[in-house]
């Protein structure tokens, strides 16, 4: 298996142009070879036709009247021919530079047959044998020979083949040579084509081998992109664009928890500092302490709301359905929040009375709701209202938690789900939310495949709506008691 | 020397009031920008302690506001970010220092009192007026080599008329840096304490420092005894 794409390609096309080019080669030869041994046949042929247009018959004689110089090649050559006639079964005639030696007498029925043999000399021939029928003439000559009518006379004419085969030897050898360079030649031009061809693939993996890990603004831009590469370049910088907002998101993330961790843990030093310069009374040093325990409060729940953000998004928070009453979820988590929304003289609408049977997670959904009633409690007005409802609507569970006294406007909703937004007016005043609270609700609402939205509406009422799937839970008839605790998956 | 911290994490803002105050500055406080700009307006303070991330009113917007109003004051800014690119913007739009948080409140005390040195043109921590001289690093007084005993607030006067020796200040400046808005400025308080400052720096046989300038304000100089 050869690894490299240009090497592949280059072997297969150069090993199929050399097929083609071997093929047409060979084809060539045979189609010249049979050309030409035709014509080395018809010249055979034509030299037996010579030798039988001497033949004449005088009453039963037949005549062969040629001169010797007629047919030289017959009779003084070095190199010569050769004939033999037969009126069967008597040979009537031998060429003269045949001397007492015999051709071998062909099979004729009529066609003319050639054959390779070996002539009496040695060199390798070829033969042609013939029949002819010879015309009365009513005179004698020479040769003369007894016979009645027309007789049928056969004839076989042999001549060497040696130029024949140097023909076809150099033939042979000058097409093989023409196929190795044209292999050769095209071998080189395959070089070129092919690595015209894979210059963009180059190009692009050079581009990629560029890409540095701390720089992902890059985009691949390279020139020409063929058709068949576009949508691996597309593809690639789609992956790039995602991977850099990805990267620029946790930078910015990184960054927001340096500062927000950064400015406590300077409110701590310097609060000590500031407490330890000099002596003190035990009131002073309490209230030093005091604030500090706030601030490590604050630290506290940013780094436990990180840690839950975290996991959620990594996938890591396991979900654990079962049958839960939500009306008294909502009262337990209520009750921490009551003492402060008093405090704050707040008034409470109440619009959540049970029972609520749903089947979710009960703790990610304590959490949602701690976060919701502790925004509200916070973030409303002194002697506001905060309003409280659930409802199971169809297969949804909804509830509704809405203060009065909000500052955020319609054009801030979208930041809400921020990490570490904080509405400017809240952020000045209460100075103890961290800003995570709102997108790790959004993360819990996903994990229980719920959603959460945000209202803003008139008089400073601000909405948060949750709204959950209820599950599979029957309504309990009044006579049985519906089962709590009991793990569904 | 007045100062102005403007940071909105009250925790951190309340202490570094309480360490200026105690280091014997009059210190105001705002949580937010816009309030930050209502303070500095009057451009009475000599440093602004500036955080960058502010509600309503961002740190950097603030100090481009300050200067644009060609306010006297100069700004040291506070900073969650520790990346170059945020110093340089910081400087380059007219803060006179930074600081990087988690920073450690000696550090700000020393950079305060770098600034305040660098406000008043004065080279050097010792202030010397003909035989007085006041440390202004360690916070101690003395006239003919001999230490004197002042009180924080005698020794917030006498450092303030010290940095602007040979020049007359007025009442209303030496309320404005010196004193908190605790009092109301009608009050002779500043005239009380001019008293008592004399009182503890001047002796018998050696020239006055302090002088009077009817309807104009108080010079701490040496003067040709007429």
């Amino acid at each position: 298996m050869i690894r490299s794409l240009r090497l592949r390609l280059l072997v297969h096309t150069s090993l199929a142009a050399a097929l083609m080019l071997g093929l047409l080669g060979a084809a060539l030869y045979f189609f010249v070879r049979h050309s030409i041994e035709a014509d080395f046949n018809q010249d055979l042929l034509a030299k037996a036709h010579a030798v039988a247009a001497t033949a004449e018959q005088h009453g039963q004689t037949i005549i062969f009247d040629y001169e010797p110089d007629e047919l030289p090649q017959f009779v003084t050559s070095d190199h010569p021919d050769y004939f033999q006639a037969w009126i069967d079964p008597k040979v009537v005639l031998r060429s003269p530079s045949l001397k007492q030696a015999d051709l071998p007498r062909l099979p004729v029925t009529g066609e003319v047959v050639y054959r390779d043999m070996v002539l009496p000399d040695g060199r390798p021939g070829r033969m042609v044998g013939m029949s002819f029928t010879t015309t009365i003439e009513p005179n004698a000559g020479r040769n003369i020979l007894h016979a009645e009518n027309s007789r049928t006379v056969i004839l076989s004419v042999a001549t060497d083949t040696i130029a024949l085969h140097r023909t076809l030897e150099n033939l042979g050898w000058l097409l093989v040579g023409l196929c190795l360079l044209a292999v050769a030649a095209s071998g080189i031009v395959l070089v070129w084509i092919v690595g015209r061809a894979v210059r963009p693939l180059e190009r692009i993996a050079r581009d990629i081998d560029e890409l540095q890990e701390n720089d992902l603004s890059v985009r691949l831009h390279p020139p020409d992109v063929p058709l068949e590469l576009q949508p691996v370049v597309e593809k690639l910088n789609g992956l790039l664009s995602r991977l850099d907002a990805a990267f620029s998101r946790e930078k910015a993330f990184t960054a927001d928890v340096a500062h927000e961790l950064r400015t406590p843990v300077t409110a701590l030093l310097t609060t000590f500092e500031v407490c330890r310069s000099r002596p003190r009374d035990e009131v002073a040093y309490i209230a030093a302490i005091d604030k500090c325990r706030g601030v490590a409060h604050r630290m506290q729940t940013l780094v436990e709301s990180l840690l839950l953000l975290a996991r959620a998004e990594a996938g890591q928070l396991p979900l654990k359905l079962q049958s839960t009453d939500a009306a008294d979820l909502l009262d337990d988590c209520w009750a921490m929040f009551s003492p402060r929304a008093e405090d704050r003289r707040m008034k409470l609408q109440w619009q959540a009375d049970g029972p609520i049977p749903i089947e979710t997670d009960p703790e990610k959904l304590r959490i949602i709701l701690h976060n919701l009633f502790d925004n509200a409690v916070s973030y409303a007005d002194e002697a506001g209202s905060i309003r409280i409802a659930a409802e199971l609507r169809g297969n949804e569970f909804r509830v509704e938690v809405a203060n009065t006294g909000s500052h955020v406007g319609a054009e801030q909703e979208k930041h809400l789900f921020e990490r570490f937004w904080r509405g400017d007016k809240a952020r000045a005043e209460v100075g103890v939310h961290c800003g995570l609270g709102l997108s790790l609700c959004q993360r819990l609402a996903r994990l229980l495949k719920g959603r959460i939205e945000v209202q803003t509406a008139e008089h400073g009422w601000f909405t948060v709506r949750l709204t959950l799937p209820a599950g599979h839970v029957e309504q309990p008839a009044p006579s049985i008691t519906a089962p709590v605790g009991s793990v569904a998956d | 020397m007045r100062l102005l911290v403007v940071e909105d994490y009250q925790p951190l803002r309340e202490s570094l009031v309480q360490g200026l105050r105690e280091a014997r500055y009059a210190v105001d406080e705002a949580s937010d920008g816009q309030t930050a700009l209502w303070h500095a307006r009057s451009g009475e303070h000599d440093i602004i302690i500036l955080d960058i991330m502010l509600p309503k009113l961002d740190g950097l917007s603030v100090l481009r506001q300050l200067r644009e109003q060609r306010s006297p004051s100069l700004v040291l800014l506070l900073t969650a970010k520790d990346t170059a690119q945020d110093k340089i913007t910081g400087l380059e739009m007219g803060a006179d220092d930074y600081l990087v948080k988690p920073f450690v409140f000696a550090e700000l005390l020393a950079r305060v009192k770098a600034l305040i040195r660098r406000k008043y043109d004065t080279k050097s921590t010792i202030l010397r007026i003909a035989d007085l001289e006041v440390d202004v690093s360690g916070r101690c007084v003395r006239r003919g080599g001999k230490p004197v005993d002042l009180s924080g607030r005698e020794y917030a006067l006498l450092e303030y008329l010290a940095h602007n020796a040979g020049r007359i200040v007025s009442r209303t400046d030496i309320w404005q840096h010196v004193y908190d808005f605790n009092a109301s400025p009608e009050s002779n308080v500043v005239d009380v304490y001019i008293g008592l400052l004399r009182k503890k720096i001047e002796r018998a046989g050696k020239p006055r420092l302090i002088h009077t300038r009817r309807g104009q304000g108080y010079l701490l100089a040496e003067m040709e005894q007429r």
